[in-house]
Parts: C-alpha cells; sequence; structure tokens
C-alpha cells in the first residue's frame, strides 16, 4: 500500500432519492486519487461534481457504494483515522448557545482532547485566525467570515495530520483570505497535509502544490499546478510571436506550424499563437519563419492561469 | 469517554443558555416555596361544631326534661344567652327548624346557634363541669384522667377539653363524640386563605390529614407530575435532536472520533437527564416539605422519580427519532405527542373494557355429576355445552339485584350431589342474602329460597348432601326447605333480610353464644364431612357427631392475619395475607411444610384435591401456586395463562382444573400435571376486540397509562386494592394492577424505538 495519506481508488457512490419514486444519482464515478504527507492538494470542480461527497466519503459521514477509499491507510470512516483529521465543512453551523471559547471547548472534547490541553491551545489558535479578542463572544453574533474562522480553528484544535478544508474562504473577506493563506503555509512547514476543496481558484493556485479537477464524478485532470495548466493545452507548450514580412511569406512560413491563433496587425504585421512539443520544436518553427524571410518582432511564451486551465478542462468535458 | 461527556456538557450548556432550565427551576422553586409554609396544626378538640349536633330535636329535648337539680342539662341551659333559652324552651322551635335552602345538606339555624352558644358560653366557662352534676354519668378516660389531675391544674384548652367530654357523655346520642385528637392544614401558622369555612370544620384527627396529604401528593404525582410534567419535558427536549442533526452541524460531529450511535445516545440521555435534574428538584422537594412540615415520610414518592424518567424517556425516544429523521422540533413534538395522546387513549380504553371483561371472568368452577359449570365474577352461571362446545346461560331466574356499577359474584354455587342440585347465595351489596337452587329437573333454572345465617363466608356441600354454612355468626347445618322465604323489607329498591331469622340453618358448633371473628375461614372435607376452622389464628378440626360438628383437634398458629383455607383428605392448606403459605396434618393439625408468596399479591383461594395429595393457592393476582402436599414440596407445573389464572378446583379423580382468560377451562393430570383438555366456547364481540384490536394496538403503541399501576404499587407496595375498601375479607374482588405488564411493554417499545433509530443513523448518508 502506498504512504499516501489520502488514497482513492475508482471510489464510486451513488445517492438513491425520493421515498416512493427512487432516483439514482451517481456522484462519483471511479475516482481515484492520492494525496502525499505535507502537500497542499487542492479537490477542483464545477457545482455538483462530487467534491463534497468525496470529502464526506473519506471521513465515513457518507458511505461509499463501491471502489476503496483510505485515510492514514485505514478504511475510510475509520474513528482511529478521524482522529488524526481535523475537518471544516461547508456551510458548517456552530451552536449559537456557544462562544468562540466555549465552542473550542466543546470541539476539543468531542476530538478527545483534554481540557487543559485545550485551555492552553485556545488563545494561541484564536490569535491565529484573528479571533483573539471575540473568545468570550457568542458565536449567534459571528459574521460568515468569523465562523469560518473559528470553523479552522476548531479544524485545528488537536494538532491534526490532516485538516480537509471545504470552501475554507467562503464568507471571509481578502484580508481573512490572505491569515488563511498563511495559515496553510505554516501548517505545509510544520509538515501537515491539507486537503483543500474551494470554488476561488486563484486561491489554490496561490497555496496548493496539487490540484485534482472533479467533473460529474470523474477525476479529469491531476497533478501540479503546471502539469495541469500545461495539460490542459494538450500538453504543449504555447509561444505568442508578432511576425513581420509579406503576408504571402508568412503564410508560407507557418505552413506545417502548429498554429492556434492567428491576428493580422496590419498589412505586413501579423501576430500568431503557436504550440509546440518542446523547446526544439519552438526553435524549429522559428527558424522556418527566418528561412521565410520574415522578421520576428517579438516573441513571448505564454502562461496560462489556473482558471483558465479549468474553464478549459471544464468545457472541453462539457463540449464532450 | 471524553467526547461523550463533552456531548453530555454542551447539552446543559444548551439548556442554560436556552434558559430552559433556568426557567423550569425557578418555577419549580416559587412551587415548593409556595408550598413551604404548609404546617399542621393539631388541637387538642374541644369545639363543638354544628355538624357535631347529630339530632338537634333530640339534645332540646333532653335540656328541657333534666333541667332539676344539678343536672348537666341545667349548668348547659344556665350559661347560654336568653334567646336560646326561649328557643329550647319552644317546643316548636326545634320542630320548624329547617336547613337553608341553598345548602339542603348544611346545618340549620339552630345547630349553628347552638354550637356557636355552647362553645362561648359553656366549654369555655372553666366552671361548667362539676363531679356532683355527672355523678351519674360515665365518663370517658379521659376525662377521668384529666380530673385527677385537677381542674386548676390545667390549661384552659384542657379545661375546654374535660368540658366537651363531660358534654358529650351528657348529652349522648344527641351530640357526637369529640374526635381525640384534630389537626388541620395551615399555612404560614395560619388558616389556609383557600380553605372554605366548611372544610375548615370538617378538620379531622392528624393521621387522616396525613393520609389525605398522601392522596394529595399521589395526584400530585399522578397528574401534575406526570402528564401534564411528561408533555412540558417533551416541549422542552424537543430541540435537543433535531438542532444536533441539522445539516452544516452533523458532518462535523460525525468528523470527530465518535460513533453514531454513542453520539445520539449520548445526546438522548442527556435529554433524560435533564429531565431527571427537574423531576428530581422538585419531587426532592416536595417529599422534604411534606416530610418536614407534616411529618409524611412517603419514601414512595422519590420511587417516582425513576418511573417518571421512564415514562419520559419512552415518549422522547420517539420525539428523539422523529428529530433525527426530519430535523424539525415541531414535527417532533406533534408525533410524540399523537404517538403519547395514543398510548394513553388505548390505555385508558383498554382498563376500561378490562374492568368490564373483568366481571365475565370465572370465579368458581363447580364439577358436577351431569355436567361442568362455572360462575363469572358478575355472579351468571354457565353450564357447558358438549354438543355446541359452548358455554350456555343457567341458573337464570329472579330475584338478584344489580347495583350500578358495583360488581358482585354470588358465594358458589356448590353441587349438592345427593339431591343432585346446584346451591349458591345471593350475599352481595344489596342482595337478598338467600339461598339459590337450581336443578336438572328445572333445566337449572334458579329459584331463590331459605335465607342464609348472617354474614355468611363459606357454603359447602359434603357428599352425603349436607349443606354447611360458615361465618361470623357461627358454623350452620341446613335443615329446612330450600323453597321457604323469609319477609324481609325494602329500602331504597333494594332487599334487606332480617339477621337473625336463619330459616332452616340450625347452629351447629355446639356454642350459641360464641361468635366468630370477621375474617373467620372455613374449609370441609366433602368425603368425611369434617370441617377445618380457623380463626383468630387458632385452627380446629370439628367432626360431625350426633348433628352437630364437635371440636377433636385445636392448635394456635400465633398470628393474627386473615386467610383462605382449603382441606381434603390429609391435608388443610392455609394461605395468610402476609404471604405465608402452611400445609398442615389434617389429623395433628401439625406443620407439613410452610412456604411463602409475595406478600404484596394477596391469596384469594386455597383449594386442596380430595385425597390430599395436590394442594393450591391462587392469588388475586392470578398467579397459581402448586404444592405436593403429601411431601410438602413446591410443584413447578405448566399451568396455562397462569398469572391469568382467576379460579381452580380439584375434581373427584384428583385432577386439577384452572380457569383463564375469560372462561377458558384447562384440565391437568392430577399426578402429572400434563395438561389433557381445554374448553372455552365462543368469544363474545367484545372480547374479540379486546384480543385482536385493542391488546395488539396497545403492544404496538407505549403504555404510560398503565405506568399508573407502578406508581400505586410503589405509593402503598400493594399489588391489589380491596373494592370494599381496606376492611374486605381477604377473598373479597380485588382489583389487581398489572405492575410489571407497563413497565416491559414500555421497555420493550423504549428499546425498538432507540435501535430502530440506531440502525437508521448507522446506515444514514448525512
Amino acid at each position: 500500500m502506498s504512504e499516501a495519506i489520502v488514497h482513492v481508488s475508482d471510489l464510486r457512490k451513488t445517492y438513491s432519492e425520493g421515498l416512493v419514486f427512487r432516483r439514482r444519482v451517481e456522484a462519483l464515478r471511479g475516482v481515484s486519487l492520492a494525496v502525499q504527507p505535507g502537500e497542499i492538494f487542492g479537490l477542483l470542480g464545477p457545482n455538483g461534481a462530487g467534491k463534497t461527497t468525496l470529502i464526506k466519503v473519506l471521513l465515513g459521514i457518507v458511505r461509499k457504494s463501491e471502489g476503496d477509499a483510505r485515510l492514514f491507510d485505514r478504511p475510510a470512516g475509520d474513528r482511529a483515522a478521524r482522529r488524526r483529521v481535523g475537518y471544516l465543512p461547508e456551510s458548517h453551523r456552530l451552536p449559537r448557545h456557544l462562544t468562540a471559547n466555549t465552542a473550542l471547548d466543546y470541539y476539543g472534547g468531542l476530538s478527545d482532547v483534554p481540557a487543559a490541553e485545550i485551555r492552553r491551545r485556545r488563545p494561541h489558535l484564536l490569535r491565529l485566525v484573528g479571533l483573539e479578542k471575540w473568545g468570550k463572544t457568542s458565536v449567534a453574533k459571528f459574521s460568515k467570515g468569523m465562523q469560518q474562522r473559528l470553523g479552522l480553528a476548531q479544524a485545528m484544535l488537536h494538532d491534526p495530520d490532516l485538516l480537509v478544508l471545504d470552501e475554507p474562504t467562503d464568507g471571509v473577506d481578502p484580508v481573512g483570505r490572505a491569515d488563511i493563506r498563511r495559515v496553510l503555509r505554516q501548517l505545509k512547514e510544520r509538515g501537515k497535509t491539507v486537503f483543500l476543496n474551494s470554488h476561488l481558484l486563484q486561491e489554490l493556485e496561490l497555496v496548493c502544490d496539487r490540484v485534482a479537477i472533479l467533473q460529474n464524478g470523474r477525476v479529469e485532470r491531476i497533478g501540479t499546478l503546471d502539469e495541469v495548466k500545461q495539460l490542459a493545452a494538450g500538453g504543449r507548450l504555447e509561444v505568442a510571436m508578432q511576425l513581420e514580412g509579406e503576408l504571402s511569406a508568412i503564410e508560407q512560413a507557418l505552413a506545417g506550424l502548429d498554429v492556434r491563433k492567428k491576428d493580422a496587425v496590419d498589412s505586413r504585421r501579423v501576430q500568431i499563437v503557436v504550440g509546440a512539443a518542446d523547446q526544439a520544436a519552438v526553435d524549429t518553427a522559428v527558424d522556418a519563419v527566418r528561412r521565410a524571410g520574415v522578421s520576428v518582432c517579438g516573441l513571448i511564451r505564454r502562461q496560462r492561469t489556473l482558471e483558465e486551465a479549468f474553464l478549459e478542462i471544464v468545457g472541453e468535458e462539457e463540449r464532450a | 469517554m471524553r467526547p461523550y461527556l463533552a456531548i453530555l456538557h454542551d447539552s446543559f450548556r444548551e439548556a442554560v443558555a436556552s434558559r430552559t432550565l433556568p426557567f423550569l427551576l425557578v418555577f419549580f422553586t416559587i412551587v415548593l416555596l409556595a408550598l413551604a409554609p404548609l404546617g399542621l396544626r393539631e388541637d387538642v378538640p374541644w369545639k363543638l361544631r354544628s355538624t357535631d349536633i347529630a339530632d338537634v330535636r333530640l339534645l332540646t329535648i333532653k335540656l328541657r326534661a333534666e333541667r332539676a337539680g344539678d343536672t348537666p342539662a341545667k349548668r348547659v341551659i344556665d350559661r347560654l344567652p336568653e334567646d336560646l333559652r326561649k328557643r329550647i324552651a319552644d317546643p316548636e322551635a326545634a320542630a320548624s327548624d329547617k336547613p337553608p335552602e341553598d345548602n339542603p345538606f348544611g346545618p340549620t339555624k339552630l345547630q349553628r346557634d347552638f354550637a356557636e352558644g355552647i362553645n362561648e358560653r359553656v366549654l369555655s366557662d372553666a366552671k361548667f363541669f362539676s363531679k356532683e352534676a355527672w355523678d351519674e354519668k360515665t365518663l370517658p378516660d379521659e376525662a377521668k384522667s384529666l380530673m385527677e389531675r385537677g381542674v386548676s391544674s390545667l390549661s384552659q384548652d384542657e379545661v375546654r377539653r374535660l368540658n366537651r367530654l363531660a358534654f358529650d357523655t351528657g348529652f349522648s346520642g344527641a351530640v357526637l363524640p369529640a374526635p381525640k385528637s384534630s389537626a388541620e392544614l395551615t399555612w404560614l401558622g395560619g388558616d389556609i386563605p383557600l380553605l372554605t369555612d366548611t372544610l375548615r370544620q370538617a378538620s379531622v384527627d392528624k393521621p387522616e390529614v396525613q393520609r389525605q396529604a398522601q392522596d394529595l401528593l399521589r395526584a400530585v404525582s399522578s397528574w401534575i407530575v406526570g402528564p401534564i410534567g411528561l408533555l412540558v419535558a417533551i416541549f422542552v427536549t424537543s430541540t435537543i435532536i433535531p438542532r444536533m442533526f441539522e445539516a452544516g452541524a452533523i458532518d462535523l460531529l460525525l468528523s470527530k472520533p465518535i460513533s453514531r450511535t454513542g453520539l445520539y445516545l449520548t445526546r438522548f440521555f442527556s435529554g433524560c437527564a435533564f429531565v431527571f435534574i427537574t423531576f428530581s428538584y422538585f419531587i426532592v422537594g416536595l417529599w422534604l416539605i411534606v416530610g418536614l412540615r407534616l411529618g409524611v415520610w412517603n419514601n414512595g414518592l422519590l420511587l417516582t422519580i425513576p418511573l417518571l424518567l421512564f415514562a419520559f424517556a419512552v415518549i422522547f425516544a420517539v420525539s428523539a427519532g422523529t428529530g433525527v429523521i426530519w430535523r424539525n422540533p415541531i414535527v417532533s413534538v406533534l408525533l410524540a405527542v399523537l404517538v403519547w395522546g395514543a398510548g394513553f387513549a388505548v390505555g385508558v380504553v383498554r382498563d376500561g373494557v378490562h374492568t368490564f371483561r373483568n366481571g365475565d371472568k370465572v370465579r368458581e368452577i363447580v364439577l358436577a355429576d351431569g355436567g361442568m359449570f362455572v360462575s363469572d365474577k358478575n355472579g351468571h352461571v354457565f353450564k357447558w355445552s358438549d354438543s355446541t362446545r359452548d358455554w350456555n346461560d343457567v341458573f337464570k331466574g329472579q330475584g338478584r339485584q344489580m347495583m350500578a356499577g358495583l360488581v358482585y359474584p354470588l358465594l358458589g354455587p356448590v353441587y349438592d350431589p345427593a339431591s343432585q342440585r346446584l346451591i349458591a347465595a345471593d350475599i352481595g351489596p344489596g342482595g337478598t342474602n338467600r339461598l339459590l337452587v337450581g336443578s336438572n329437573q328445572s333445566e337449572w333454572e334458579r329459584a331463590d329460597g331459605a335465607t342464609l345465617p348472617p354474614a355468611t363466608r363459606s357454603m359447602f356441600v359434603t357428599d352425603d348432601g349436607k349443606l354447611i354454612a360458615a361465618g361470623q355468626a357461627g358454623i350452620f347445618r341446613f335443615e329446612g326447605d330450600f323453597g321457604a322465604k323469609t319477609v324481609g323489607w325494602q329500602f331504597w329498591g333494594l332487599n334487606f333480610t332480617s339477621d337473625t331469622k336463619t330459616n332452616g340453618f340450625v347452629r351447629a358448633d355446639g356454642d350459641e353464644n360464641r361468635g366468630w371473628s370477621r375474617d373467620v375461614a372455613a374449609a370441609v372435607d366433602r368425603a368425611s364431612g369434617d370441617l377445618i376452622v380457623l380463626d383468630r389464628g387458632a385452627v380446629s378440626r370439628y367432626r360431625f357427631k350426633d348433628s352437630e360438628y364437635e371440636k377433636t383437634q385445636s392448635r394456635d398458629l400465633e398470628t393474627d392475619k386473615a386467610a383462605v383455607i382449603g382441606f381434603g383428605g390429609t391435608r388443610v392448606l392455609a394461605a395468610f395475607a402476609d404471604g405465608r403459605v402452611v400445609i398442615l396434618d389434617a389429623a395433628t393439625l401439625k406443620d407439613v411444610a410452610s412456604f411463602t408468596i409475595p406478600k404484596n399479591d394477596p391469596p384469594r383461594l386455597a383449594e386442596v384435591s380430595r385425597d390430599g395429595a395436590l394442594a393450591a393457592v391462587l392469588t388475586h393476582g392470578g398467579t397459581l401456586f402448586l404444592y405436593d402436599a403429601r411431601k410438602g414440596t413446591r410443584l413447578d407445573g405448566d399451568v396455562r395463562g397462569n398469572g391469568d389464572v382467576s379460579s381452580i378446583a380439584f375434581a373427584s379423580d384428583g385432577s386439577l382444573w384452572t380457569a383463564d382468560r375469560l372462561k377458558r377451562l384447562t384440565r391437568y393430570d392430577g399426578e402429572s400435571l400434563e395438561r389433557k383438555e381445554s374448553f372455552e366456547g365462543s368469544l363474545s364481540r367484545m372480547e374479540m376486540i379486546y384480543r385482536y384490536a385493542l391488546r395488539p394496538l396497545a403492544w404496538v403503541l407505549p403504555n404510560t397509562y398503565g405506568l399508573r399501576n407502578a406508581e400505586t404499587y410503589l405509593f402503598t407496595d400493594r399489588k391489589s386494592e380491596a373494592i370494599q375498601g381496606p376492611d374486605a375479607r381477604l377473598e373479597s374482588e380485588r382489583l389487581t394492577y398489572d405492575v410489571w405488564g407497563p413497565i416491559w411493554q414500555n421497555l420493550a417499545f423504549l428499546t425498538v424505538v432507540l435501535g430502530l433509530t440506531c440502525v437508521y443513523i448507522a446506515r444514514k448518508d448525512f
């Protein structure tokens, strides 16, 4: 068995809905992925892709239908494995009769942390999430962002090896989001593993080591950020060039190249985007242009954003 | 363990934060504070209440008639005001004295004026009583002891008491004697504002007030803390489970290292703990108040706490299960109240039907040459028909009267093999006290005839046809004509006959002057005609000789407990009210063996087979205890419907017959106790509804109504209560409480509902 902290193989989950007329909904259709120790792993996907279901299966909140899901090399949902996990659910609801302090007491107790240990860790955690002045304030008076911060604090209270955060920045202001990013990086520095599920792709791009894109219950892409972005481009490099010369010569020079985009600037200048398998292929393309007597006025290796890659991948899938 | 304690802790934090717990505790504190000043004021009862003047006319006559010399009457009249003296002197004043129109049962004006005048002017006067004036009267011991102390050394209340005792003696018959002690409830040391003067005047002695306080406590725990408290508790705990299972809350909890069922059950029990604390606070407070203030230390009240908690847990399980599925407190409350209400309603209906059908149960089994008879608790007699395989109503006829709502059986019937007649007696309330006789010739139609001796308790027929009646008045042998009637009189439509005319019954115990106690028990050995009588703890054997019964053996069993007895061949069986059962050798009356049966389920019937081999005790609760009377050992026979057995009998061949359900008779072999045959007959419509609709329905629903039985048992330590009150005889019909049935039923319901909810939670995707 792998050393991965999270290991999922051909995982399937089918819900049955309706009391009388039962309807089957396939939420996961053979998901396979692994999360290694110490990495921040992002899970992306449109609404209904199966992200939350995958997390719930891992934590034993939802039972799998088929396949294998393991946490810390134990079956998903195993109580010993859950002891090492800190979880922040999406749209979580903290009991309104609690204050920030008593909420940490309560969830700490549920995580089997001794009361003295909770009291010792509480101030530090509240400071970490920016709630140090709100310890005695009722949760009922907390904004959505403050509740998220408190939720993050309770997830970290028992110093888990794995943090599973479902939309942790939901409702959090930009400063708070930066705070959360900072916390996640600190966790990574301490060797903790973070399994992150978010819609905010920019956020993920800033912190994740690897991501997986989930759509319709399947993993569409998985890898490092660069790999995913590159994979979105069909696994090829993209180079933007501005060419100057006779248009007929330019047309002749481009024959045989993987031209993905071509825009005429004026009667002698054209901007193109060329796909290439690697740097040698880029050099060959430049040589071909030069041999045709066309000048290369500008050349830029093009960088895709995660969002572009995500939209491209999701769009491809939807078109398929 | 720590995670579960965290859940428990949080439940209380939530209860406090929601203000439910503080509100209930404050509310109960206010109620307890309001009750805390309750007290018991004991008085030396000296005041003459207007209702103590039983016959105002007689009182005026006595006052007028005994005025000459220094008499009590003169001493009273001399002290009364002029107005009252005139009214005493006028015979018409008392004759025309009527109660007020708005209170026809209340005291008259003359009664009130007399009471007021006598209290103020007569009883309060230290010089009212003199030895000389009461020289011819016999004063009670209490008055004598007060006199010995000397009037001058008595307190004012003691002087008044002496006066009152003297007054009662002087005018006995016209006034009711003063109670030995009196007490009344007080609040803050004074009168209870809400008590009316009439109620206050009706104040009684301390034990009676304490008994009333006990009844009040029982009512409080039955209703205020029972159904009402239960519903309040369901309301206040309705959010505990749904909130925990709300989306966004439950997935966070389920991610923690705790089990789902553990999470649910901890939360469930935290709701119970919350109710336990509030109920305990109130009930313990109540117990302390009535104990410290009224001197009533009823530990049964404390035992109602777990009972109430149990009843709450049963209904809360429904509320909690609903909360898990629908996650909505309103739905939880509605469904819980609906289930509780349905269970309560079915319990009430079942109880009502149960009372009705109880009257249809067999009370006597008569195994005659010509057939098999049973009589039920309503006094109806049935004969088994082999052709229709059913019970036919026989022994019908005129002469029995029913008092509405009162169930009363016949005495007997017994079968006279010599004349082949069925003989019973109508001795119930309002009964004619006459023999009822029917025979095969008259197609078992009954005719009423001779009158029984007064207070007859048992009636037997020996094999040679001697009819014997035994009771408080003695042992009588019938020598007369069954058909002869005694003239009686009627009052409010009920027949009464003279107690003294026995009309054919001849005293046969050789001692005309001897009186037996109320609890005398007798049994006959039908073969020999010998009689065993147990009275005031002494067991005696009588042998019939020269037309009289002669005592041949006697022994003191050293008990004052009432008993039922059986006699057959060589053995006598006595089962006492305190649960002691003894088997005696019939010849020597020495112990063969002794046993105990539960003392809270008193015996109703004791029977011994004709050869003295088997003995059986049947309790009011329907439990049958069998004994090998020869060896003196207990037998573990597999008796059908044991716990619901209503009658037993031994046939001449030694076989045992039992009756259970309504009229199902079962015959067992006398040696092996193997079941041989059964006779049940067709079911009435009511029985079918009871058996196939009401009872299954009651088993599906919780039976919190039935827990009242356990509560009554905790208060009284009795599983049954005599319908005719605490002074009823041991074999008299009793209301039997099914104490454990509802407890097991509710426990099964609780287990099933909790179990199903746990299975649901374990399998549910949240």
